[in-house]
């Protein structure tokens, strides 16, 4: 079973390179804006024009200090400056190294070494703990500050963002056009992705630009964006998820994205901003959801809601579209103009889908890796199928990896997508490709007849949360082994009554400490024990099960815990 | 008195059941508050009391009492 999807349709534009994107829509767009975010308490915008030349600003001070072709990492929140990171490195040669802003310090400092960083881009919220950390990285050469009037400059090693533009537009304006003529090359790497994880779990993801450039092409493709969108990003721009189906297509497309300053104002955020479209993972579509009903049912307006909904769409079903004007109260929570939500990471519930598209959202269900960059297969409009991540976008050739007598087995990926490799890590890379070139995901699936893919499992170990963020059960057994009053411990996500995954902890008491202790004794203090090692770890990754087992878990030969085994 | 202030937001907005509302109740695990209703209610917190709460501090939510403790230290 295998297929290559050509979508017909005409794409608002299709990029050669990176590059390409920015100075094309810089063409097409000029003076409109692609970013509207917050700043010390002011609302600041930045035009298509502004992207091009700070990206040659920000790029000629890099060819200027030696910089150019070097690794960058780049870590905090999203802001112009962490997007002009990240487009300047990988158009001048370099490799950009995103980081999760919310990576602790001891594994920060382990992945900027094994990926040979020489400079380092942060946003504000990162200020104090980037500095506390720069004397335990002799590698980095250069430290720049993207928000400076929060903190005081107190080396040659650091430089404000601001300060370095006008340095490289100093350079550009005398006539330095090292960075403007750089060639890039399409095979290099250019982006190095950490998936999460601890050193020993996690792998860096080589992506090139071609890799890069045809994630872009069949985001926009599949997707049916235009340069009409206007979008709330949300979702942490380190994850591949959101920098590309966000923000990389979005200024492709000419659209306009509105950036989220705090989780806290998120639903304001919407109703102020007024987005058509968002790119969210289940835990916000949920929480809308959610939101929804309970307002309906505080108002006591579930009846009158529901045979409203009944009655739309009997109406949509006959061509005529009133959703607009009978949920303008519903919709106008979001803002009023929302059509069409892209939604990944983990499966929403079938009854939600349909609630939203009653309402006039559209939701897109879709499937992505990393390694993928991160786009595979979406629902694209007006071709969705409820329980499937749609068909493999533009470009992107998938087939099921399984004996004749099953229905499903592991989902191959193919394509200008496909990422190079795993980052010094030969024999990882090895595992993960097949003789035919094929990576192998690590999810398990089946294709329908008319291709659509539908995700039924895992092989790895990984928990996918709501949230889209990914666990890595090992990492937390780490900190976990350091409880004394546990003995052996096995995390796992399972699934609760409202059909979330939660982060459970198995764990085997050490009854030589806990001697003469009632079960409901060991269970406080084994709770208490990891109540306390969760306020060491991000609120994502914390234990919020636990369950107690005196019996030994299950080995192998070798020792280690059958995990599989486990129920 | 801060837990009852505290109780009511999440009675009122969060729909949670009053009876369930301890300082020891967790609020992911017993309450079913995800994050992004965590931060919701942190909002009518900092709007209620006139404090802020940064972002960074969210995860030291781990039960009624965390939130009550923190207000009671840091609301004037």
């Amino acid at each position: 079973m295998r297929m290559i999807n050509n979508l017909k349709a005409d794409p608002p534009k299709i990029i050669t390179d990176l590059r390409h994107l920015i100075v094309s829509s810089k063409e097409a767009f000029g003076e409109k804006y692609i970013y509207t975010y917050k700043e010390q308490g002011e609302i600041k915008n930045y035009s298509y024009n502004d992207l091009l030349d700070n990206m040659n600003y920000l790029g000629t001070a890099f060819a200027k200090r030696g910089l150019m072709g070097k690794h960058i990492a780049v870590i905090g929140e999203l802001h112009p400056g962490w997007f002009n990171t990240y487009i300047t490195t990988v158009n001048g040669g370099g490799v950009i190294v995103p980081f999760d802003k919310d990576i602790d310090e001891e594994h920060l400092i382990d992945f900027m070494e094994l990926a040979e960083v020489s400079a380092v881009f942060y946003t504000e919220c990162c200020n104090n703990r980037i500095l506390s950390l720069a004397d335990r990285l002799p590698g980095v050469e250069l430290f720049v500050s993207i928000a400076p009037w929060s903190e005081k400059l107190t080396s040659d090693k650091l430089v404000a963002y601001e300060d370095l533009l006008a340095e490289g537009k100093a350079h550009l304006e005398s006539g330095c056009r090292e960075y403007l003529d750089h060639e890039i090359d399409m095979e290099k790497m250019c982006a190095l992705l950490f998936t999460s994880g601890t050193t020993g779990t996690s792998k860096g993801v080589m992506l090139s630009q071609n890799n890069l450039t045809a994630a872009v092409n069949a985001s926009c493709l599949s997707m049916s964006y235009d340069s009409k969108n206007t979008f709330v990003s949300v979702l942490p721009p380190h994850h591949s998820y959101e920098l590309t189906c966000g923000n990389l297509s979005m200024i492709n497309i000419g659209g306009w994205v509105f950036i989220n300053d705090s989780i806290k104002y998120v639903m304001r955020n919407f109703a102020y901003f007024k987005p058509n479209t968002l790119v969210l993972v289940p835990l916000f579509v949920e929480t809308m959801y959610k939101k929804i009903w309970d307002e309906i049912n505080k108002k006591g307006m579930t009846k009158k809601v529901k045979l409203g909904m009944k009655a739309s769409n009997a109406l949509l079903a006959l061509g005529i579209d009133k959703r607009k004007e009978i949920f303008s109260q519903i919709l106008d929570a979001f803002g009023g103009n929302l059509t069409s939500i892209v939604c990944g990471g983990a499966p929403l519930s079938p009854q939600l889908i349909k609630d939203f598209y009653s309402f006039g959202i559209t939701i897109l269900e879709g499937y992505g890796i990393t390694e993928c960059a991160p786009l595979v297969a979406v629902n694209s409009p007006g071709k969705i199928r409820f329980h499937s991540v749609g068909q493999p976008v533009y470009g992107c050739e998938v087939k099921i990896d399984k004996a004749d007598d099953e229905e499903a087995g592991e989902i191959l990926v193919k394509g200008g997508n496909v990422m190079m490799g795993y980052y010094k890590n030969p024999e990882a890379t090895a595992e993960v490709f097949t003789e035919d070139g094929f990576f192998r995901t690590g999810d398990i699936g089946y294709m329908d007849k008319d291709n659509y893919i539908y995700i039924t499992g895992r092989k790895k170990n990984v928990i996918i949360l709501s949230n889209g963020k990914n666990v890595f059960p090992e990492e937390i057994e780490e900190r976990l082994s350091d409880v004394e009053i546990i003995s052996e411990c096995v995390v796992i996500g399972r699934k609760n009554e409202n059909g979330d995954i939660v982060i459970t902890a198995i764990a085997v008491p050490n009854m030589e400490k806990l001697e003469g202790k009632s079960e409901e004794e060991v269970y406080d203090e084994v709770k208490a024990a990891i109540n306390e090692a969760n306020r060491h770890l991000p609120s994502f990754k914390q234990v919020h099960e636990i369950e107690i087992r005196y019996e030994e878990f299950e080995k192998t030969t070798s020792r280690k815990i059958k995990r599989y085994a486990i129920k | 008195m801060m837990f009852e202030e505290v109780k009511k937001i999440l009675v009122e907005e969060m729909q949670v059941k009053e009876s369930d509302v301890t300082l020891a109740a967790e609020l992911t695990n017993d309450l079913r508050i995800n994050s992004l209703e965590l931060a919701d209610m942190v909002l009518m917190c900092e709007e209620r009391f006139g404090v802020e709460i940064k972002d960074e501090d969210l995860p030291k939510f781990i039960t009624v009492g965390d939130v009550v403790d923190y207000l009671t230290k840091n609301v004037k």
